[in-house]
């Protein structure tokens, strides 16, 4: 597939790169580790008329760690660095093991935490090539009025499913957005607008230059990932749980759900309140499954992929009881 | 249009291109310098059949740009055997059967070779996670897995 005609720029510093961006007005693309970016302009989901590198920026790809600030990750660290990271593996296990779980080796090595955050959402009708796309009349992330996964609905459901994008939304992460004048820091929580045309609040002159996870020390943090294969895929369905029961604090939040990680805060304080037990356990599943409703937009059904919701809940809260086991 | 040039090394080899920045890597490989043992396949970063090594770590060709790997040492399967004689992977693949049309096969070794820069004694599951990227629609793949654990005994 021949690429679409575009300018390509890769500046050495923040501020060049912002005010680039600034000048194209929105046509333009920023191009972390390409292994999402390549293929949309290969099928023509995105056409920008400028594509701004980033891999001549050296401090875009430090990772740092202290026990007063936490975690500190470049965008540009790639998936694989941050997978066999020594610091990674001891405090953030779970990072580790969402990074090592992204597609294969190959796009471990050329991705990007960065880029895995900032993931666009995906669609089974929007990530087609041009020529199938053209069947059918534009959808809502594609600038038309129509949704071919629900019908009538007036907006896009296209799913968020970035694995290491999940996690560090569990882990409370924190990013530094820069922007040609200033930069400020905000929470996942406020990156994520839930929207399937456009998941992040990220203004086209702006680019994520530092992840941030607090320190914290959960007594379990594991990644649970459902799809097809083992390689490549995206997922159908992941879970994090990181649990603190010293604090009674557990966090779960699901991806590949729904247009961003979700998390049930009001349904989790049901855990702080007793013991968990197998009981607890099953009424907290039943209720959040209740409240997943996937679009028919990846692989796998909707039922499927909210009865494993349930399986992999209990497998993860099991798990948790004998960390050991 | 929008021609620029860039150099960066192949199999040893310091290259000068003239490339667009929408050209591949992939493109630049087969297309401008002819050295078509990297195979294009899916062309969308699933199959694998495009791996070369970009400073020994496994990259796809397809989904890179040429002008992003500027100055870097990119090595293909051209570039495997010295004086005429086959690398030991490739004899291994020859010897185990491991190939069967052929076109997965330059991928699966780069993939390989990668592994094997990192971890000379990998077994059967740091085997299976390295090629896990690299399809063979032929499905030989526990005479390649075997291919490359007979490297290192």
């Amino acid at each position: 597939m021949i690429l679409p005609k575009f300018d390509y720029q890769a500046p050495e510093s923040v501020s060049a790169v912002c005010s680039l961006l600034a000048q194209a007005s929105g046509d333009a693309a920023i191009m972390a580790g390409g292994t999402d970016l390549v293929v949309q302009m290969k099928q023509k989901t995105q056409v920008p008329k400028l594509v701004v590198g980033l891999k001549k920026i050296n401090k875009l790809k430090s990772l740092s760690y202290s026990k007063a600030n936490g975690l500190k990750i470049g965008p540009m660290v790639t998936l694989e660095n941050l997978a066999t990271s020594a610091v990674v593996r001891d405090h953030f296990p779970v990072l580790a093991e969402a990074a090592s779980s992204v597609g294969a080796v190959q796009h471990q090595s050329m991705g990007t935490v960065g880029g895995n955050l900032c993931l666009d959402t995906r669609c089974w009708h929007y990530n087609q090539p041009a020529h199938w796309r053209h069947i059918l009349p534009s959808c809502h992330k594609l600038g038309g009025n129509t949704c071919h996964t629900v019908k009538g609905a007036r907006k896009c459901y296209a799913v968020y499913s970035a694995d290491v994008g999940t996690v560090l939304f569990a882990l409370d992460a924190r990013i530094i957005v820069s922007k040609s004048r200033g930069e400020k820091v905000i929470s996942l929580e406020e990156f994520f607008v839930g929207d399937g045309v456009k998941p992040t609040n990220l203004q086209m002159d702006e680019l994520v230059t530092a992840i941030i996870v607090p320190p914290q020390n959960p007594q379990f943090a594991r990644y649970y990932k459902l799809r097809p294969r083992r390689a490549i895929d995206f997922s159908q369905l992941g879970i994090v749980l990181v649990a603190f029961p010293e604090k009674k604090e557990y966090r779960v939040v699901f991806n590949a759900v729904a247009e961003k990680p979700l998390r049930f805060k009001n349904l989790e304080a049901m855990l702080s309140e007793g013991e968990i037990s197998e009981s607890l356990v099953a009424d907290f599943t039943s209720k959040v499954v209740s409240r997943i409703k996937p679009a028919g937009n990846v692989s796998g059904s909707p039922a499927y992929r909210r009865k494993m919701a349930g399986i992999l809940l209990r497998m993860a809260f099991a798990e948790m009881g004998n960390p050991h086991e | 249009m929008n021609k620029r040039p860039v150099t960066f090394h192949v199999n040893g080899d310091e290259v000068h291109v003239f490339v667009e920045p929408r050209e591949t890597l992939l493109k630049v490989l087969r297309e401008n310098l002819k050295l078509t043992g990297t195979k294009r396949g899916c062309d969308v970063g699933q199959c694998g059949a495009c791996t070369v090594l970009v400073d020994g770590e496994p990259t796809l060709s397809c989904l890179t740009l040429a002008v992003e790997v500027e100055n870097k040492h990119i090595l293909t399967i051209e570039g495997l055997s010295e004086k005429g004689k086959l690398h030991p992977l490739q004899q291994a693949f020859i010897d185990e059967g491991a190939i069967q049309c052929g076109f997965c096969t330059p991928g699966m070794i780069m993939s390989a070779k990668a592994l094997l820069n990192h971890n000379d004694h990998p077994v059967e599951e740091d085997v299976r996670r390295a090629l896990a990227g690299n399809l063979c629609r032929c499905t030989g793949y526990a005479k390649i897995i075997k291919a490359v654990l007979k490297i290192q005994r």
